[in-house]
Parts: structure tokens; sequence; C-alpha cells
């Protein structure tokens, strides 16, 4: 998707750009202040960063112009611009006004920016014409138009918050994602889809039995997971569009732990066919099987690094479980993690520098992350009960996990930071093993 | 039936919309997700929960003993040995019966992770059994990791009951 500019730049947009920029390097990890030793290191925590302690850009959204059109015309009954305020305030980035800002009075007032937004009929479809405006001048920064759907719905909305989200930081926001996860509502345990902001849950597989570890590949139109459907843990991948199901590996014993390598051509998993569980290398279509690893232990849950080139995984050759890493070959293992009793799931961040994880300290399993150099660990969820599969979104920003709420399980998510704690998913049952997607496109959009 | 068909039978795709969300916002479903034709769905492999299995087995099966094990260990504690003496008695004096040995888990760590320690401990169980002179031929392994909980709860007393390796004759 390309931004509309053509309009004139203002000194006051690169102010916004700069200080959107600023805010994502506050938000990535600061400077790793303990020694390179991770075994040294990981004795003690970093302090946490909570909401409220950073910056938020003030950005104005008043009612929006309907022409022709009824205010409510989304298929919800809500109006766009209750939309792209949620969109704004889930980002993490912005405080949303709904009225109009005082004139500016002092230096933190000076930085602005109005979201404006005109729906109209055009050869009969209803189109968004979203603007972004100097609040004070009155100039614009961009302008774009967004086909609303038919019947109209929130896609459209979400692709100017996104685009919002790219101009005033400069990385493109994740309103236009799902999220996977296994739901078990029915009393089996199925694969569901979520829109990122916990709209239009649909279940997306009707099995009838166990399913585990759903993965989204990095294309968006494809899923990876376990199986019991027909009897014995088989991996299997489905696509989307089609509903199509494919065999990755039905081996013998135990097909489990699929993770997408970067181009969607390759899966790391867990296979146990030659007597225990061991990390593979295949096609997506199943061929062409490596084994990376040879321990007589639990090795699973591989995850890639960004440029496809190593993997973290768990495995349990130290004694407890722990995060190891090794090249995406097999070669130069080693130990990442040296905390608590059990440290386990983990996800490599989009962006490379960071890596989730999950660890059982003081009884409880805590949502971690750490460089991948063994360093700057830090605890995102202290004494939270019961956290689990910690999952990046596309844009390294956010991270969506597993939680007990009274005796059942439920999709959370929060800044990377662990600020910005939300609730995903309030159905009947669990929710839990979630995948974030990539961002996601719609044919016309 | 190719595994393919069964695959594309088993499956049906944008079926149900949940209760109400949070935003109630649905997308419009891509017809390209609906399957041209729709076979019969493949029942005969739907798993039957543990208790059902335990039930239909007959009073001969009853008598093996399931073990348990601390968390997140594998090796057998002398009340498994204990226990998995008589089975393999039984075993090797009933010579007919061939058993699928199930691995479970209680809920913590993650269910990958289970997975795997399920089946390290339906396979230690099963290289017991074969030390003491059951055949391996007739000792299947299956792990369910965390996802078959014998009892719910979120305690020690539940979880200790859902680390085991359950019995099942077949």
């Amino acid at each position: 998707m390309i931004l509309c500019r053509s309009v004139r730049r203002r000194c006051s947009i690169s102010v916004l750009r700069l200080l959107g920029t600023a805010l994502v390097v506050a938000l990535l990890p600061l400077i790793p202040v303990l020694p390179p030793t991770a075994a040294r290191a990981q004795t003690e925590f970093r302090g946490e960063i909570r909401e409220g302690a950073l910056f938020k850009i003030p950005v104005e959204v008043r009612d929006w112009e309907y022409v022709e059109t009824p205010r409510r015309l989304l298929a919800g009954g809500e109006e766009c611009e209750a939309v792209l305020v949620q969109d704004l305030a889930y980002s993490g980035f912005f405080k949303v006004e709904r009225e109009a800002f005082p004139l500016p009075t002092s230096s933190d007032r000076a930085v602005q920016a109005r979201a404006e937004g005109t729906v109209r009929r055009d050869h009969d479809r209803p189109r968004l014409e979203g603007s972004l405006v100097d609040p004070v001048s009155g100039k614009l920064i961009f302008r774009k138009s967004y086909r609303l759907g038919d019947p109209p719905d929130r896609w459209a909305v979400h692709g100017f918050a996104d685009d919002i989200v790219l101009f005033l930081t400069g990385e493109r926001g994740v309103s236009q994602t799902k999220i996977a996860f296994v739901g078990d509502a029915t009393g089996n345990k199925e694969v569901y889809l979520v829109d990122y902001d916990g709209a239009a849950a649909e279940m997306k597989t009707d099995l009838r039995s166990i399913t585990i570890s759903p993965r989204w590949s990095p294309t968006g139109d494809r899923l990876a997971f376990t199986t019991f459907a027909r009897g014995a843990p088989q991996l299997v991948g489905l696509r989307l569009s089609e509903g199509k199901i494919w065999t990755i590996s039905d081996r013998p014993g135990m097909n489990s732990a699929p993770c997408w390598g970067p181009d969607g051509d390759k899966i790391a998993c867990s296979l146990s066919f030659e007597g225990n569980s061991e990390i593979y290398l295949s096609d997506a279509n199943g061929r062409n099987l490596r084994r990376l690893t040879w321990e007589p232990a639990i090795d699973t849950s591989p995850t890639f690094s960004p440029d496809g080139n190593r993997i973290a995984f768990t495995s349990d050759r130290s004694g407890d479980p722990q995060v190891f890493l090794m090249d995406s070959d097999g070669t130069n293992q080693h130990r990442l993690t040296f905390v608590g009793k059990h440290s386990d799931s983990p996800d490599w961040s989009p962006k490379g520098d960071r890596i989730l994880f999950v660890s059982l300290i003081d009884r409880v399993f805590d949502i971690c992350s750490i460089n991948p150099d063994g360093t700057d660990l830090r605890r995102l969820t202290p004494g939270t009960f019961g956290c689990e599969n910690p999952r990046w979104s596309p844009d390294g920003r956010q991270v969506v996990f597993a939680r007990r709420v009274g005796g059942e399980r439920r999709l959370f998510i929060m800044t990377a930071d662990g600020a910005n704690l939300r609730q995903l998913t309030w159905q009947r049952g669990n929710q839990y093993n979630p995948s974030w997607s990539p961002p996601l496109t719609r044919q016309g959009d | 039936m190719s595994m393919c068909s069964r695959w594309s039978a088993a499956v049906v795709l944008p079926l149900v919309v949940l209760l109400a969300m949070t935003a109630g916002c649905s997308r419009k479903p891509k017809p390209a997700a609906v399957p041209a034709t729709m076979e019969p769905r493949v029942t005969t492999e739907v798993v039957t929960p543990p208790e059902a299995e335990s039930e239909a087995g007959t009073s001969a099966v009853l008598a093996l003993e399931d073990v348990f094990f601390d968390y997140d260990r594998f090796v057998l504690r002398d009340d498994a040995r204990e226990a998995l003496t008589g089975n393999g008695k039984f075993l090797v004096d009933n010579a007919g019966a061939q058993v699928m040995l199930e691995g479970h888990c209680d809920e913590r760590g993650t269910v990958e992770y289970n997975l795997a320690l399920g089946e390290r401990r339906a396979g230690a169980v099963k290289g017991y059994l074969v030390q003491y002179g059951v055949d391996a031929s007739r000792l299947n392994t299956i792990s369910y990791g965390e996802e078959r909980p014998f009892v719910q709860g979120q305690d020690e007393s539940a979880w200790s009951q859902n680390r085991r390796v359950h019995f099942v004759k077949q």
C-alpha cells in the first residue's frame, strides 16, 4: 500500500515522525547493561516499564462526515470513527481525544494530528476518505481512500489506522491482522481465528478432536498445527481460502510444534519417530526431512530468527527444560536461558532483537524476554498466575499470550514492555495457543 | 478413502461465528472458504474420552493399574514399579492382550513440551514392561500431553492425578 504523500511536508510533521521514531526506540529494549556472560547475568531482572511511563502522541478524532450514508453503517452498528479511536488506543502510541484540543500553549501541546474522515457513496459503494491533518494550520498530512466493503465492515478503518501509525511512527500498525488460537467451546479443541481487536471470532476447523499449536505461515494464507483427528498426533497444514488440509508429517509417534521459516517454504517441527522428540526441518509439503538435534532429551518448540539463519528451541538436555539456540543447519547448539525451574515456549521477535519465553519463577509461569546473546533478561508479567505461549505481533511491539482467569484460559495482549494489558477473548471454555498473523490484505483493498 | 479426501471431509470452514464478541462485527465470509462438495464426516476416528474407554474395557484389563509421576519427570517411582510388576505379571499370564499406554501430564508447562513429556512417560512404562518379559509388539504408546486431564483443577491434588500413564485395552 502506498501512502498519498503528494502534500508538502511541514516542519511540524518532521517533528512528529522524529518523535514517533524516538518512541519506537524507547519501546525496544534499552542498551544492555549486563555483562555478556549469560549464566552470570541472568540472576536478576531489569525493572519493568509500566503503563504511563512513555509519552503518547496526542491525536484528535472528532465526528466524521457521512454523505448520503447512515452514521452507523458498519455491520456491527458502529461508527467508523469509533473503530479508529480503538485502533489508535490499542497501538499504545497515542492519546486519543474525541474533542478539539485547546490551542497549544506550551511545547508539549505543539505536536498533534487530527484524523478526519468522510464516508460517501462512490458508484453505489461506500468509501472512506481518510485524512490526517495538522490541527493548528489545517494543512493536510496525508489523504487516502478506502473501500468499506459490502456490507461495510471494519477492515478498511483498520487500514486507515495502520496508515496513521505508519506515518506518525515510521512503521505500519497491526490493525489488519488476526490471531489464531485453540478453543474448546464445543467440547473439542478446534482452531479459531479472531481479529486483533477481539472482533469476528470464528471456528476454522471442525475436526472434533484435539488440536495443538496452530502457527501462521509468513504469507498469511496457511496455518500448520497438530491434530489427533486420526488418532495419533499428526502435523498438518490448512490452506485458509479453500479449507483444504494437507499432511506435513504423519510418522509414528509425535508430530508437533510447527514453525514456518521466514519464506514460508520450510517448517521446523518436533518429531519422535526415531526414538525421542527431536527437531527436524522439512519443506512445507513434508518432503526433504532433515534432522537437526541428536540428544537423548526432549527437544521441541522451535522458532526461527527472522533471517532464518538460527532457531531457538526448548530442551531438557541440561536437566530442567530451558531455551537453547542453534544455527538452522543444527550446528552451534548452546543454552540461552539460565532462569527458573522450567523455561519454555520461545518466540523470536520479528526484528530479531528479542526472544520471548515463559519461565517458572517462584512457582508461577511468567513471561520473560531476553536478547539472543543472553543479556538483558526481563520479566514482563511478574507474579501473574499461569501465563503461557507468548507470541509477538508482526511489528514486534505487542505480545499475545494465554493466562488463567478463574479456572479458564483467556487470551490477552500487552505491549512488549508489559504495559497496556487488555483481554482479547471472552468465549465459553478455554482459549490458548495463540499465533499472531502477518498483516493480511483483502482483495480490492 | 484416500488420505487427502479424508482430510477435506473432516474440515468445515467458517461455520461458527462465536457468541457475541466485544464489537460483534463479523467480516464477510470468503466464498472460497467453503468446500464445493462435503463428504460425510469421518466419525470413527473421533477420540473417545478416557472414562468411556475404561468402562468399555474388559474386567481383565481393569486389573492393570495406572502409574503416576512427579512433576516434569518420567522416571518410574517405587510405587510405579510396584504397580508395573503386577501389570507385567498379568500381561505375561494373558498373552493375548494388546494394550495402549497413554502418557498424560498436568497442565503446567506448555502443550508442546507436555506432549513430548507424556511420550517419555509412556516410553518409560513400555521399557519397563518389555524388560519384565512382555512382547514389545503388544504395547503401543501415545501421548496426550496435557490435553485430556483425568481431574479438573489447579492444585497438586488434581495435578498429581493427571501425571500418569493410563492403560487401555485395544
